[in-house]
């Protein structure tokens, strides 16, 4: 079953997202924007229609993939809000929305990989070959995949990184399948060495892939 | 010189703002003769009403966290119902003496007029709507009357959570007015 404490999240997320567009809703009224009245006007509607739904859903008992398929729905919509860096929540939870991304990691690090001969965004005029064949990594960030073995599993061990080595400030981690959120350290999780410990609202099961990255000087 | 805490607690069913302070520290204070309560608008250089306290009996029940100070919304107002506003409470303890100490600013909001103009509305309304702006604008004004409710909680002040509540309920009030309720 799904736990209260994770509903009451979804809940307060959804309801502080809400009164966030309202906000956006009276500034496009100040400056008259009638498309981002209309806009943040149906926004605002839609998101209030989900959070009864799962206030419902809660309420008359339905199965949790129902209730699954609610917060679904409500993660999707606000994904497709495309407010994200006009929302406080979001720009402290998903840098990557703000920033320049790529497949390794949540910043571009425009940092020469062949350092001294760069220019000063880093570009080092090289044809590539050397990153495409691996032996100069292409940023500093470094990430590791960890297929959940066991429902309920709560300690990961061997990482890839003892957390001595590495800027604890770096470290994300994301639960593929289930949680699109990056867990933040300290509350969903701890790290001792090279052993992760799961404590979050929900357990993780079997299939579930664990993505944590991290960023090496 | 420590500051004045207090807290305050507006019960809408009864009409009523108890004033209570929360565990300030006097020991600076050879005695307490004056407590002026201050209630202030938008305009932070004036006051709306000014509440001066100075017998025995009301300093103590001031003090005394289970009585506070009680006054009905009409003893303040002039009305049982708050005029629409964000208030914002101050207190200063021996005003104008050696020893005055000032207090943290607390703010409630109160949307009783306009919750009031919203919902005249709402049963004037002709159905089926059968355009989008009166939807959305219908719809709308139910949001932000409950995203007020939640900026009018008694809570510590802020400039950021005045202006909030201003731009909302200016545009409410605006919008209602142009509807001609």
């Amino acid at each position: 079953m799904i736990s209260t404490t994770r509903i009451n999240y979804e809940l307060l997320r959804c309801i502080n997202i809400r009164y966030k567009i309202i906000e956006l809703y009276t500034d496009a009224i100040l400056i008259g924007h009638i498309t981002y009245i209309h806009k943040y006007a149906k926004d605002v509607m839609t998101l209030y229609a989900l959070e009864k739904a799962l206030y419902n859903a809660v309420y008359y008992n339905f199965n949790q993939s129902e209730i699954e398929d609610i917060i679904y729905k409500i993660r999707e919509y606000i994904n497709a809000l495309d407010i994200n860096s006009r929302v406080d929540y979001f720009t402290t939870r998903y840098p990557s929305v703000i920033c320049i991304t790529d497949d390794n990691g949540p910043y571009v690090d425009t940092s020469s990989p062949d350092s001294g001969t760069g220019d000063e965004d880093g570009y080092d005029g090289s044809d590539g070959d050397d990153l495409k064949d691996g032996t100069i990594p292409l940023t500093n960030w470094r990430s590791q995949m960890i297929t959940i073995s066991e429902n309920g599993q709560t300690v990961i061990p061997n990482l890839n990184f003892n957390i001595g080595d590495v800027d604890i400030d770096t470290v994300l981690l994301e639960v593929q399948g289930d949680d699109p959120d990056y867990t933040t350290t300290g509350n969903g999780y701890h790290i001792i060495e090279n052993t992760l410990y799961w404590h979050n609202f929900y357990d993780l099961k079997i299939g579930m892939v664990v993505k944590i990255r991290w960023r090496v000087e | 010189m420590s500051e004045v805490k207090f807290k305050i607690e507006v019960d809408g069913d009864n009409k009523t703002i108890t004033i209570i302070d929360d565990g300030t520290d006097y020991s600076g204070l050879s005695s307490i003769n004056l407590i002026n309560i201050y209630f202030r608008g938008e305009d932070k250089t004036k006051y709306i009403k000014k509440l001066s306290i100075n017998d025995s009996a009301n300093i103590s029940a001031f003090l005394n966290e289970s009585v506070g100070l009680v006054y009905t919304f009409e003893s303040i107002f002039g009305s049982e119902f708050p005029p629409d506003n964000f208030y914002q409470l101050e207190i200063v303890v021996n005003e104008g003496e050696a020893d005055q100490m000032l207090s943290q600013r607390l703010a409630f909001g109160s949307t009783y007029r306009i919750e009031e103009v919203v919902h005249r509305g709402t049963l004037s309304l002709h159905v089926p709507i059968n355009d989008l702006y009166t939807s959305l604008h219908y719809g709308m004004n139910a949001q932000l009357l409950e995203y007020m409710e939640k900026l009018s909680t008694v809570a510590v002040y802020s400039y950021d959570r005045e202006v909030k509540w201003r731009k909302a309920y200016n545009h409410i009030y605006n919008t209602t007015n142009d509807f001609d309720y």
